[in-house]
């Protein structure tokens, strides 16, 4: 056994390609008119993501129980200068994880897809995008240093920009493509900047001729020299960077609105984006990094501060959306808020275990969101919604148990949520302790009232439609993929995913009872309040959750962030551009037109001394030559003066 | 080799065009546009066989010969010979006209409907003028194929051109023309001045370096500013923008694609040529200047591309926006920086090139550049789009296609560079990394308005229109609403594009040891 | 007296120059064409009174002033003939010789 993943290992690189040559394969499929099989594009996508299954459970084995932690294959690709870049595989404990959730995450996405696009025209248009998506992301999973990584993460960003846009005849379609990808242009172009400085302290470092540039293996060692070499300040720029870039693919505070706009997207897409990218690209990135976070106070400080105004505002947000998708796009935000207040306070594992735990129930509850939308003919406001548990009482199950694991009260989620408490209280960060629990709450808040409202209570109207099998079965199977994880954290996770200076805790039983209560008393208010009449909770509904009250207000427009990046947009960015305009327009061309006309004005005047008369020409010559006559003979009769 | 000359290659455009021209040729659209088509083909591939057998590893110049007249070098007594001859940087450069002219010719199929003859000749004269420049090794034959592109230029633009086209050629030449005066006068000082030292008449590029130059610091920068101030308003180096930008987006698309492909390079190759061959000194104390400036057509540019509303001129800034990287890369004075240089200017020529077709191919159906105007043409020119993409993501810069790699080593290259003070260069990658958001900006921008959104009446491929008169005429899109030669041309930019993203050392490798050679001597 | 009745050189040079000026005020100011050629003549024919002069009383021996202003007188006879050919053409076209009214090549 071991020598097959050892075998397969080796052969990465054909794992990684794999993907791009079914997307050739696709596009070769589609466009034969008569032979092209929406089955055979399908089955060549699954064949190549249960591939990547297999390749991705014997990488688990190879690191349990491999004597060598990691196995690690380089190709030099660019070569220039200083630089020499190299393209390459590296299968550790980390990337074996992150692989596999990945890869069975992407295989049952697929199989949804079949079912949720098998009627549109372009369908083989999306499984192109889906492998290629799928090559970006394997690429960037297995990267083997920080110069890969940026490249696989830009060209996530395009894919992924194709896949929003798959409805490009839809205006907010193709706005909110355009959106997410300019936004995580941002962190592009931040996290390039930030290898780039990278690069120029390890070329100035290292003199080895055959090191790998950046390599991860080699990145504690990096980060220790460049730490000492530099000052505090350098340090900090250089690691903040990568911080900003990871802060656009997880959707943080100022950057989360392209996961809210980005809900326009099909519903699997959505689930990539809410479940896979941030774990891929953004989580992957901090956890790789972390060697280079740790060094620095302030780092860590602003990754809590930035997750903790992330998780409690997009929390807060989410309590009284309408629209099913922008609930969970703000979830989305808010859960990973709490990844980076992990990674801040120093509980590496938990932190990826929560992520990853995240990324499951997040990709479940909107594929089951999505199967419910599909139904009820895309209608996406909760408020017209109800009484849905009557006719399809298996999804109805499977969100109870999505919403109650994401919340904390069940499986993985519920591991996921004791370990980062554990980590918080065992750290005696008491205030910490009391945001995280407030997040908890209002997490357990806003998705039970979603259950609520969209499968209890009153019988909506909406004829429902029916739905194709592809898209149900994928979710029974996430369901048990919450309930293994919730068993193989020691075992599996803990000892794959660590930090060799951090300790792991877990949390006593008391703290767990605690936090069952506060997560079982959020969803009895929300039971109450939009369950039973009950009168006293009917008074807090309509003093609270009505449309005057400014809290309320806040929270449904998401604090105007949206309408202040719109008017900075509009009134800065935009008037300078057109002040740029004006200026080049009528001072630098101006220059340019002035000195034209001047000369034409002189020519028109010099024009006009040629007025055809061969007499005056004759005067002109005249006086010319006389006028240079006196002064030459002045000079003569000046120098014969002074006596030269 | 002996089938490989040099100068058949550079004059057997002019040649071709004197064979279109003469009264024996017969005066028929389709066997003109063949002709040139099939004669732009062969000399690709001809210089294709120059890169075969090339050895990239040679310091100096290959494949170098002299033309001669009877016998007699061409202004013997002046000292000045028309020898020609190529290293790495000119081969790149060589390649990258003789592709781009193959491609103009291509795309002029579906854009020229008037005056073939003159336009085909016109075309491969302008080739001749653009490989004369690369391959001269006399700084007055240099100057000669300077300004002899600017007489098909001047026609190129005012004839096929827009309404007002005619005024743009005669600002664009006139303006080039009076900057191309001061670098006379540059070169004149300096052939002189090395003669009052020397005692030799010699008109000899590497023999008039002033590397280890007795001249005063300050009497080597006014010839250095001279002559960067020729080579800046070809570029164009912003503030000298405004004659180019508007030659450009009024010229017909295949001289669009020329100009803002081939005219950049040029002007760069001059500075590289020149400035930094023949002025380490002055060069090594003026790069931070290069850096700001191409900073400034960065940001400027871009800034100025989302004031825009007419696509031709989005596009014209955009392209100002690929110029800027390479600037900061010659000026970094790296040889990351510098070979990034390189690469990005041939990049930037596909990229750029790339965007006019496409832009030209919209204009061309639509017959409207305004933003407002336009939308939802994805419907009706779907390969339009698909093709276009490619280009759009190569020029901002996605990885895998070319432009990636240009930009990711001009941005290390500039924070590679030993310019002193370290804060000064540290900013200006923080600057030049934000320009790559906007850049990023106005491409999707332009591509956005272009062809998403629902598809307005008018661009229905069965819609029915009026022409000025009030005459019912039917738009009759060709089949997916592009055609053949289009399709190929957009194709070839694409899939060269993504060849070099994918395989950088292919290009690379021409030139490395040419610009290690530059760069050492720079260090002296 | 002596000065102005003993002529010398200089007499003859100074009534050169006023038949040069009178020549020269006659091209530019006369409104004639034909006028205008008789003064161009005149011009002319003040050189050749120069050149004789010079000839005559700085180099007597050799005679090359002569010999220009004998081509001088020459060239003024041809110059009359092509011109007045030409005059007589331009009153044919023109039907007048007024000089302010033949502006053909104004700028």
């Amino acid at each position: 056994m071991l020598e097959v993943s050892g075998f397969l290992i080796n052969s990465s690189f054909a794992m990684l390609l794999l993907p791009l040559w079914v997307a050739v394969m696709i596009i070769l499929n589609a466009a034969v008119p008569f032979v092209s099989s929406r089955k055979l594009t399908l089955n060549l996508s699954l064949g190549v993501s249960l591939i990547g299954i297999i390749f991705s459970v014997c990488a688990l084995y190879f690191c349990l129980f491999s004597q060598n932690a990691a196995a690690e294959n380089n190709l030099l690709w660019l070569n220039t200068g200083d630089l020499r870049v190299s393209l390459g595989t590296l299968v550790d404990g980390l990337s074996a994880v992150i692989m596999l959730f990945f890869s069975v995450i992407f295989f049952l996405v697929q199989v949804y897809s079949y079912g949720y696009v098998k009627e549109e025209k372009n369908f083989h248009r999306f499984f192109i995008f889906l492998n290629l998506l799928n090559f970006s992301l394997t690429g960037l999973i297995l990267s083997s240093n920080l110069v890969q990584t940026v490249i696989f993460w830009e060209l996530s960003g395009v894919f992924v920009y194709f896949l929003i846009n798959y409805w490009y005849t839809k205006k907010s379609a193709s706005d909110a493509a355009k959106k997410t990808y300019l936004i995580n242009k941002i962190g592009d172009a931040a996290l390039l900047l930030g290898v780039i400085g990278l690069i120029y302290f390890s070329v100035i470092f290292s003199s080895a001729e055959n090191m790998i540039l950046l390599s991860y293996s080699n990145l504690q060692f990096t980060a220790e020299t460049l730490y000492s070499m530099v000052s505090g300040k350098t340090f900090l720029i250089i690691a903040m960077l990568p911080v900003f870039g990871a802060m656009t693919k997880c959707a943080q505070f100022p950057f989360h609105s392209w996961v809210v706009d980005a809900t326009e997207a099909p519903a699997p897409v959505n689930a990539i984006l809410q479940g896979v990218i941030p774990v891929a690209t953004g989580g992957l990135l901090l956890m790789r990094l972390y060697p280079l976070f740790v060094l620095s106070t302030e780092v860590l400080a602003w990754l809590k501060i930035v997750g903790c105004i992330s998780a409690l505002v997009f929390a807060y947000v989410a309590m009284s959306q309408n629209n099913i998708k922008k609930i969970f796009a703000y979830s989305t935000a808010s859960q990973l808020g709490l990844f980076f207040v992990a990674l801040g306070i120093g509980a590496y594992t938990g932190a990826g275990y929560f992520l990853i735990s995240h990324g499951v129930l997040k990709v479940l509850l909107v594929l089951t969101a999505g199967v419910v939308v599909c139904s009820m003919d895309n209608e996406n406001d909760i408020k017209y919604w109800g009484g849905l548990r009557q006719s399809m009482p298996g999804v109805a199950l499977i969100f109870l148990l999505g919403s109650g694991a994401l919340s904390g009260l069940l499986f993985s989620g519920f591991c996921a949520n004791t370990l980062l408490l554990a980590n918080f209280y065992l750290q005696d960060n008491f205030i910490w302790t009391v945001v995280i629990l407030f997040v908890f709450f209002m997490s357990a808040y806003y998705l039970f009232r979603v259950y609520f409202l969209v499968f209890e209570g009153e019988k909506s109207k909406i004829e429902l439609k029916k739905v194709s099998n592809y898209m149900k079965c994928p979710l029974c199977f996430l369901v048990v993929i919450s309930i293994a994880m919730a068993f193989c954290y020691k075992k599996v996770f803990a000892s794959l995913v660590y930090f060799v200076s951090l300790e792991q805790v877990s949390l006593s039983d008391g703290g767990k009872v605690v936090m069952l209560f506060i997560l079982l008393c959020a969803v009895y208010i929300t039971f109450r309040l939009y369950m039973s009449p009950y009168s006293k909770f009917m008074l807090i509904k309509e003093r609270v959750l009505n449309k005057e009250n400014l809290l309320y207000k806040l929270s449904y427009n998401c604090f105007y962030i949206e309408e202040v990046n719109k008017f900075l947009l509009d009134k800065f960015l935009m008037k300078f551009c057109r002040f740029v305009d004006f200026i080049d327009k009528y001072i630098v061309n101006g220059v340019v037109v002035i000195l034209g006309l001047t000369t034409r004005v002189f020519s028109y005047l010099v024009s006009k001394l040629q007025n055809g008369n061969v007499q005056s020409y004759l005067a002109y010559s005249v006086f010319i030559l006389a006028a240079i006559m006196v002064v030459i003979v002045g000079i003569y009769l000046l120098g014969s003066l002074v006596g030269v | 080799m002996n089938i490989l000359s040099i100068l058949a290659l550079i004059f057997s455009p002019a040649i071709a065009a004197l064979l279109i021209l003469s009264p024996v040729f017969p005066n028929n659209e389709i066997k003109i546009r063949r002709f040139a088509k099939t004669f732009g083909i062969l000399h690709f591939i001809y210089s294709m066989l120059f890169l075969l057998f090339f050895n990239p590893t040679n310091f100096g110049w290959s494949y170098q010969k002299e033309l001669t007249f009877l016998n007699t070098s061409w202004l013997k007594t002046l000292g000045v010979t028309a020898t020609f001859g190529m290293d790495g940087i000119s081969l790149v450069f060589v390649l990258l006209t003789s592709f781009l002219i193959m491609i103009a010719l291509v795309a002029s199929k579906s854009m020229i409907r008037t005056k073939h003859r003159i336009y085909y000749s016109l075309v491969l004269v302008l080739e001749t003028a653009f490989l004369g420049v690369f391959c001269a090794k006399d700084i007055f034959l240099f100057l000669l194929f300077w300004e002899l592109q600017l007489i098909p230029i001047y026609f190129l633009v005012s004839q096929w051109g827009d309404k007002t086209s005619s005024y743009s050629a005669m600002k664009y030449v006139v303006y080039t023309f009076v900057a191309s005066m001061f670098m006379f006068l540059g070169m004149l000082v300096l052939y002189f001045y090395s003669f009052s030292i020397s005692g030799v008449l010699t008109g000899d590029i590497e023999s008039l370096s002033m590397s280890e130059s007795v001249f005063a610091l300050w009497f080597q920068a006014f010839i250095f500013f001279c002559l960067l101030l020729g080579f800046a308003v070809k570029i164009p180096i912003i503030p000298f923008h405004t004659a180019v930008a508007k030659a450009q987006v009024e010229a017909v698309t295949p001289v669009s694609m020329l100009m803002a492909g081939v005219l950049p390079v040029i002007g760069e190759y001059g500075i590289i040529r020149f400035n930094m061959g023949l002025f380490p000194e002055v060069f090594n104390y003026f790069a931070p200047i290069l850096i700001i400036f191409g900073v400034v057509n960065i940001i400027y540019g871009a800034c100025l591309a989302l004031a825009q509303t007419d696509i031709k001129k989005i596009t014209a800034y955009a392209g100002f926006v690929q110029t800027g990287f390479a600037l900061i890369g010659l000026g970094a004075l790296t040889e990351l920086g510098f070979n990034g240089a390189v690469f990005q200017l041939v990049i930037a020529g596909l990229i750029i090139s790339g965007l006019f077709m496409v832009t030209g191919v919209v204009y061309l159906r639509t017959k409207t550049r305004e933003v407002s105007a336009l939308g939802g043409l994805s419907q009706v020119m779907p390969i339009c789009m698909c093709l276009g993409f490619i280009i759009c993501f190569g020029a901002v810069g996605v990885p895998f296609t070319a432009g990636f790699i240009a930009k990711f080593m001009n941005l290390s290259g500039l924070i590679l560079s030993d310019i002193e003070p370290q804060k000064f260069i540290v900013s200006m990658a923080v600057v030049s990394a934000i320009g790559l958001v906007l850049n990023a900006c106005y491409i999707l921008y332009l591509f956005h308005k272009t062809f998403f959104g629902s598809v307005l009446s008018q661009f229905k491929a069965e819609s029915v229109q009026y022409d000025e008169d009030g005459n019912e005429i039917t738009v009759v899109y060709p089949k997916r609403g592009i055609t053949k030669s289009e399709i190929i041309v957009l194709s070839l930019l694409g899939i060269a594009i993504i060849l070099f993203g994918i395989f950088p050392n292919a290009l690379l490798d021409i030139f490395q040891v040419t610009s290690d050679v530059i760069l050492d001597f720079m260090k002296v | 007296m002596s000065v102005i009745f003993n002529i010398g050189l200089y007499h003859y040079l100074i009534l050169a120059l006023i038949l040069f000026c009178i020549g020269l005020w006659g091209v530019i100011a006369c409104k004639d064409l034909i006028k205008v050629f008789l003064c161009v003549n005149l011009m002319m024919f003040s050189a050749a009174l120069n050149y004789s002069a010079y000839a005559v009383y700085v180099d007597p021996e050799k005679i090359n002033g002569v010999v220009v202003a004998i081509f001088i007188i020459v060239f003024g006879i041809i110059n009359l003939v092509v011109s007045a050919a030409l005059l007589i053409s331009v009153f044919k076209y023109k039907k007048n010789l007024d000089v302010e009214k033949i502006t053909d090549i104004k700028g």
